[in-house]
């Protein structure tokens, strides 16, 4: 876990994670709209350097963010290509009958770096917020803490499947079960089959996790009490909250002007 | 219970219990006292369900047709919500990897205490108190997955025991643990035996269960064959082959020393009854 996204603000070792989680909602939900408001490729890429600035002064872990953007590559070059060869317009490569259209391609990127915002926003988002308080806070806010936990739960759970799906590639590599050499397509083709045992093994850890925690009380009572304090929003978390509507107001009006 | 006082930690009375779609009850008329403070181990065939029996989880969250009764310090399982059983009984299931569901160790130990609005100036005495007596308060902000097996199964009965109950119940909780990991987990239930706390486990290390067992259960066929003391237990049982016992005691029955000894549980006993 010590890699992972979360840990950064579990261990506390950014200033964000001081924030108040609704704080870091606030400005994650301004970033998310201001993705989805323009396909203005400069706006997109001034919310790109943004969200970069705002790791860099967090001192979030910005590796690990690349790797996440590194992950979603592959599917919005996909995208760029497909729009560059469906969308009419000016040619800007042409080879063996099929172009590239210049109005395409731009699209494609729009798109690309759509997906780069949104990938950064929530990348930033869960390397700030300490995922207890984070379920902390949704509970005071009106949502059950049985669905306020999941997110803690999630954490820890899928881990632990990717987990089982590795100790059953290697069971399956050890009786001759090739899957590590073949292309990406006959990679996925292959690793279907482990998908029932997978499954059997998913439901019987969560089976087993459920009980372990009916056994500690979870849902005893509506109200809980709690071990994280979380403090109530300061200065700082007004002038996040000031910025991220300043921002959002501005980013719409130039979307709209552009 | 008809105006009979119940003293016991945990009393059966007549306990059957068959599994939904299975045509034979795996547990048959059960009677059991277990008192205040005492260790039991259970061996045989469908001991788990016993232990499932006894910490109210049949017939609470397992489906299945119950009989006869279940008392804890005097509450009926059926009747009891497993929210005030929890408070009197903790649970400690086979594998730790389980029981630890939040991101560190000092959150998997609050969690029950936050379930049953424990408040937090106690939280924190409590979770002060159960780390220092599994060893792990170096540990209580390490992520629950960077721990060692013994490790986890300690932050496991860590987290069972910040709710205090009064009795543990223990499923094979070294069966996925090395000699060192299974060394580490006996040494917190001794200690915890010594504290007054009611034991009752499953555990197939005969070595670890001699010394520390009060008495020790034999499940047969869904009937308790054999209820004694570890050295009684052995005795009676010494031809059966199903049964593990501590190398010292089969030792001793192969060749036992001249005149009359006591049946050695430890290699202490052992050196005495061979005059080493």
């Amino acid at each position: 876990m010590a890699g992972s996204i979360y840990a950064h603000a579990l261990e506390g070792r950014t200033p964000l994670a001081r924030l108040h989680p609704v704080t870091a909602m606030v400005w994650t939900a301004a970033m998310v709209v201001m993705s989805f408001a323009s396909l203005d490729l400069r706006l997109g890429l001034g919310l790109v350097v943004l969200q970069i600035g705002v790791a860099l002064i967090g001192r979030l872990p910005l590796r690990q963010i690349f790797v996440v953007l590194l992950l979603v590559l592959p599917l919005t070059l996909f995208i760029t290509v497909i729009q560059g060869l469906a969308r009419p317009g000016e040619a800007l490569l042409s080879i063996g009958g099929l172009s590239l259209s210049r109005e395409g391609v731009l699209l494609g990127l729009a798109i690309t770096v759509r997906v780069a915002n949104l990938a950064l926003a929530t990348t930033n988002f869960f390397a700030s917020v300490h995922p207890v308080r984070l379920s902390m806070t949704l509970t005071r806010i009106g949502l059950p803490f049985k669905y306020a936990y999941t997110t803690v739960l999630a954490l820890r759970f899928l881990p632990l499947v990717l987990g089982d799906l590795r100790n059953i590639q290697n069971a399956q590599k050890a009786r001759g079960y090739d899957i590590e050499r073949k292309n990406l397509f006959v990679r996925v083709v292959k690793i279907m089959p482990l998908m029932a045992p997978l499954i059997v093994t998913v439901l019987r850890r969560a089976h087993s996790i459920a009980l372990a925690m009916d056994l500690r009380a979870f849902g005893a009572f509506p109200e809980r009490t709690w071990w994280e304090e979380v403090a109530s929003p300061g200065r700082a978390d007004w002038a996040v909250w000031s910025l991220s509507v300043l921002l959002l107001t501005g980013y719409l009006l130039l979307g709209f002007t552009l | 219970m008809n105006g009979e006082e119940i003293t016991g930690a945990i009393t059966t009375r007549n306990l059957s219990f068959r599994y939904s779609r299975a045509p034979e009850p795996v547990l048959k008329g059960i009677d059991l006292e277990i008192e205040p403070g005492c260790c039991v181990a259970v061996w045989g065939s469908a001991k788990s369900t016993l232990l499932m029996a006894l910490g109210g989880v049949i017939p609470h969250l397992i489906s299945g047709h119950m009989e006869g009764e279940v008392l804890v310090e005097g509450l009926d399982t059926h009747s009891t919500p497993l929210r005030e059983l929890a408070k009197r009984v903790g649970i400690v299931l086979q594998d730790p990897e389980n029981q630890l569901f939040n991101l560190t160790v000092e959150h998997d130990v609050v969690f029950g205490m936050e379930n049953l609005r424990v408040p937090r100036e106690e939280m924190g005495r409590r979770l002060e108190r159960v780390l220092d007596l599994v060893g792990l308060t170096p540990l209580r902000h390490r992520p629950s997955s960077q721990l060692s097996g013994g490790q986890k199964q300690r932050a496991s009965i860590a987290a069972v025991l910040a709710v205090e109950p009064k009795i543990l119940i223990l499923d094979e909780p070294t069966r996925e643990l090395d000699p060192l990991g299974t060394e580490e987990v006996f040494r917190v239930l001794r200690r915890l035996k010594e504290d007054g706390v009611t034991i009752v486990l499953v555990e197939n290390d005969p070595g670890q269960i001699a010394p520390l067992a009060d008495r020790v259960l034999f499940l047969d066929d869904g009937r308790v064959s054999v209820d004694a003391s570890p050295r009684q237990f052995y005795c009676e049982l010494r031809e059966d082959t199903r049964i593990r016992m501590p190398q010292v005691t089969e030792a001793f029955f192969r060749a036992p020393p001249p005149g009359e000894q006591d049946v050695p549980l430890t290699v202490e006993e052992g050196e005495r009854a061979y005059g080493g």
